[in-house]
């Protein structure tokens, strides 16, 4: 297993919002997280981050425990995150963004090289390079954000609801974009409320519900009636 | 109120009692200390329970000394008119800079630092402005001495004078606190926008919380122009009485009814039996003390003095006590 | 006439103050936190180089090469050990600690060198120029000078460099920055050492410049806040233009204006552009 959560629990001062949620990912997998709105999901994502301390329960990436790891070094160890709102850097230009990301690679040859690979993969992205990123519509900030976190070569990409509050042109040029990604063979984990796209692009799912873990299935096992009951039950 | 509360009443009270028996350099200094609580309260009504911080109370200590001081000087209008009227006066600049706060969305820092310009702003205007005397300032002549001219002939008079301004000024402190007024001014002090939609006004809260603070720093600017019998920019409108009057309500405790006078009474004292003692060879030694003072609070008492004795008294527990800052 | 001298100066004025402010923006927008002790480092750094000109008879301008470095460490230090440990438990206590340093600093100072008044003459002192036809002091102009190419220096390695892009995307972004692998912490901390060390280069050539008083740090501190709210608090050029604004309107106030009214422009701008512009308004600590 390339990521294992065991019995994770997190929160924020007196609240937790996570309770013993355990899930595994391996290589090569593109793993979907669903449930409705404060179920933890994005919590989630940043204890796997290293933004909010677990406490309790295990996290571990290649084999290691990443507890004490800064969100740093996890970034470094490959684990990277495209965070939930997008977050690019709108001061800076969209070249300026993707070299961020790829601070990974130590030298700045390695950066200019995966520079210009993801100006191939996205050639929109490359047409925006010099534009300030804070100017761009949502849509396009949601593709250099992908590309920002590719830059770093990531042995695991995790995705905070990518499509959230973008038209669906928008939408479907981001599930192209994913899809191309899991093509390449990147480990992904998807965090999304368009159960649509979670079918369309994962192999397996988890529910959460108010921090728990309700269902664990492949995706063809997910039917209508069981996430329903899942979400709403 | 809380029962670190009563304890601080108790040892203000006995406070209050002790300077009658030293002589007049102490009583003295209990009525500036006094005085400082007092102003320390005020400010804190408008900072401590509302949010509503300022950095320039110069302006309505100002107003308050000048608009008595120049009355009498100019007509021989009563003092105690002009007390009334400059406290008047202040309360209506509150209310003006509260309101242009709240209807420019002018908060947190940027309102302080707008607080110090309209400061500033006085000042320099009353510097050059003869009539207000200009930067030579204003000598008063005394009057009759007694109550009906608020004159002070002796340590003792000012003192009590000193004592009943403090009095009022915890007596509309405490009222605020304890009425369903303070709970709407705490309220927008943690969030304007809930506070709003819960129906509380946040500007009736800031305006009102201004108005008072200002009024009643306004009536110690009289007090204090009396007991000076001299009118001065610097002193009045100048940032000293600020600056002094923010640090002592810190590490007392903002946001608690006696956290201002605790600081006082525990700051103002010391730092001034420093600087007569030790000022001839080591300058700067009263104000080493306030910074020490106020760097070790934070890292020891983050919530004040008030609020720490609350917390090892036990009331960590409980819901929102007086003495626990903003969080 | 009278104008174009106002002009001069105040320009003049205005970028030395802008470069002061530099500073506090970059502490501001990085760390989140108005440095309320920012003009009384800026009287260590101006009284060090009195100091070491006094005992051994060095150059203002030549100590400043030693005390930006220095200055630099200490705004390390103390964002270490002072700000790092504080600020988690309280917002504000930060800012409180900041006032603190501030006070115990002009308390130390007032001691070792006294209430007087103080300059410390550089080469150029006491020695004139005339630009456009308007007479300046020398020190005066090089110490714009110095501004210039501080600004100037300041905004290349923001835009151009390496650690120029990591700080300034901590600054856009907290939590992107962390995602991208940033060591927020550490580019905190040299913002701080950055900010202070500006204070440590400039403050000793304006020791002929401005009057040296132990209790001058408040007073500079608030230009400075005040120079950031005008400006927006956000880029370099906001600095500046903040800078121009307070330097040309003391300038020109002192002189068309009679008496102190003068001195009260800047203010009044002040309010003005509070008024005027809802996004200068700067949180006590910026929410992150």
């Amino acid at each position: 297993m390339l990521l294992e959560l065991d019995a994770v629990s997190a929160g924020y001062g007196k609240i937790v919002v996570l309770h013993g949620v355990s899930l595994a990912v391996d290589g090569g997998e593109c793993v979907a997280v669903l449930g409705s709105n404060n179920a933890g999901k994005s919590t989630l994502l940043r204890v796997i981050s290293g933004l909010v301390a677990g406490r309790g329960g295990r996290v571990s990436f290649d084999g290691d425990d990443i507890g004490p790891d800064s969100p740093g070094r996890r970034v470094s160890r490959g684990l990277v995150q495209v965070p939930e709102g997008r977050h690019v850097f709108a001061d800076l230009t969209v070249e300026e963004n993707l070299l961020l990301g790829g601070l990974r690679l130590r030298s700045g040859a390695r950066r200019r090289a995966r520079l210009a690979e993801m100006y191939d993969t996205f050639p929109l992205v490359a047409r925006l390079r010099h534009r300030q990123a804070g100017t761009l519509s949502g849509g396009e900030q949601q593709l250099v954000v992908i590309a920002r976190g590719l830059m770093a070569e990531p042995k695991i990409l995790m995705l905070d609801e990518p499509t959230l509050g973008l038209s669906p042109v928008a939408v479907d040029g981001v599930l192209d974009v994913l899809l191309g990604i899991r093509k390449a063979g990147t480990t992904m984990v998807v965090v999304e409320q368009n159960v649509q796209l979670c079918f369309d692009l994962c192999s397996r799912g988890y529910v959460l519900r108010q921090g728990r873990v309700v269902m664990a299935e492949s995706m063809d096992r997910l039917s209508a009636d069981g996430l329903k009951r899942a979400y709403f039950a | 109120m809380t029962r670190v509360e009563y304890g601080a009443c108790l040892v203000v009270l006995l406070g209050t009692l002790a300077p009658f028996w030293l002589g007049s350099y102490w009583l003295d200094i209990a009525f500036l200390t006094a005085m400082y609580a007092g102003i320390a309260s005020a400010w804190n009504v408008a900072g401590g329970f509302s949010g509503t911080a300022s950095f320039g109370h110069g302006l309505f200590f100002g107003i308050g000394a000048y608009t008595s001081g120049a009355l009498f000087y100019h007509f021989g209008t009563s003092p105690w008119l002009g007390l009334v009227l400059g406290a008047l006066l202040a309360a209506l600049a509150g209310v003006l800079i509260a309101w242009c706060g709240v209807r420019y969305s002018i908060r947190g820092l940027s309102f302080a630092v707008l607080t110090l310009a309209f400061a500033e702003i006085a000042w320099m205007f009353v510097s050059t402005f003869e009539p207000l005397g200009a930067s030579r300032g204003i000598s008063l002549p005394p009057g009759a001495p007694g109550l009906a001219s608020l004159q002070f002939p002796s340590a003792r008079t000012s003192f009590l004078a000193g004592l009943a301004f403090l009095a009022l000024c915890q007596a509309v402190a405490w009222t605020v606190h304890v009425t369903p007024l303070g709970f709407r001014f705490r309220a927008v002090r943690e969030n304007e926008k809930a506070a709003q939609a819960m129906g509380i006004n946040p500007v009736l809260v800031r305006v009102t919380a201004m108005a008072l603070s200002g009024a009643l720093t306004a009536i110690a600017g009289t007090i204090y122009a009396q007991y000076l019998l001299f009118l001065d920019p610097r002193t009045f409108f100048g940032p000293d009485v600020t600056i002094k009057v923010i640090l002592f309500t810190l590490v007392g405790g903002i946001g608690s009814v006696w956290g201002p006078v605790i600081g006082a009474a525990l700051l103002y004292p010391a730092g001034e039996w420093l600087r007569a003692a030790f000022g001839g060879q080591v300058p700067g030694l009263d104000i080493l003390f306030y910074g020490s003072l106020v760097m070790v609070c934070c890292l020891t008492f983050p919530s004040g003095i008030v609020g720490t004795i609350g917390r090892l008294v036990g009331h960590a527990k409980r819901s929102p006590t007086p003495g626990a800052p903003a969080a | 006439m009278l104008f174009v001298a106002g002009v001069v100066q105040g320009i003049v004025l205005g970028i030395i103050l802008a470069l002061v402010t530099s500073g506090m923006t970059l502490i501001y927008r990085v760390t989140g936190i108005i440095n309320f002790a920012h003009g009384a480092l800026m009287a260590v750094a101006m009284y060090l180089a009195f100091d070491l000109q006094r005992s051994w008879g060095v150059d203002p301008l030549l100590s400043s090469l030693a005390i930006g470095p220095l200055m630099a460490i200490v705004g390390w230090t103390l964002f270490q050990v002072l700000i790092r440990p504080i600020r988690r438990r309280h917002h504000l206590l930060a800012i409180q600690v900041l006032l603190g340093l501030a006070l115990v600093i002009e308390a130390l100072l007032l001691m070792r060198y006294g209430a007087d008044m103080r300059t410390a003459e550089n080469v150029f002192s006491g020695r004139f120029t005339t630009v456009l036809g308007v007479g300046i002091e020398l020190t005066r102009i090089v110490a714009f000078i110095v501004s210039v190419l501080g600004l100037t220096a300041l905004g290349i390695a923001l835009r151009r460099s390496d650690w120029g892009r990591r700080l300034r995307a901590t600054a856009a972004d907290e939590m992107a920055a962390h995602l991208v692998g940033i060591s927020v912490t550490r580019v905190e901390a040299w913002t701080w050492g950055i900010g202070v060390a500006i204070l440590g280069f400039v403050g000793p050539v304006l020791a002929d410049v401005f009057k040296m008083t132990p209790d001058m740090g408040l007073r500079y501190t608030i230009v400075a806040l005040m120079i950031v709210i005008i400006g927006g608090g956000r880029t370099m050029l906001g600095t500046i233009v903040g800078g121009l604004v307070v330097g040309l309107s003391e300038t020109l106030g002192l002189l068309y204006l009679p008496g102190s009214y003068g001195g009260l422009m800047p203010y009044a701008l002040l309010v003005l552009v509070l008024v005027v512009n809802p996004r200068a308004t700067l949180a006590m600590v910026r929410g992150r």
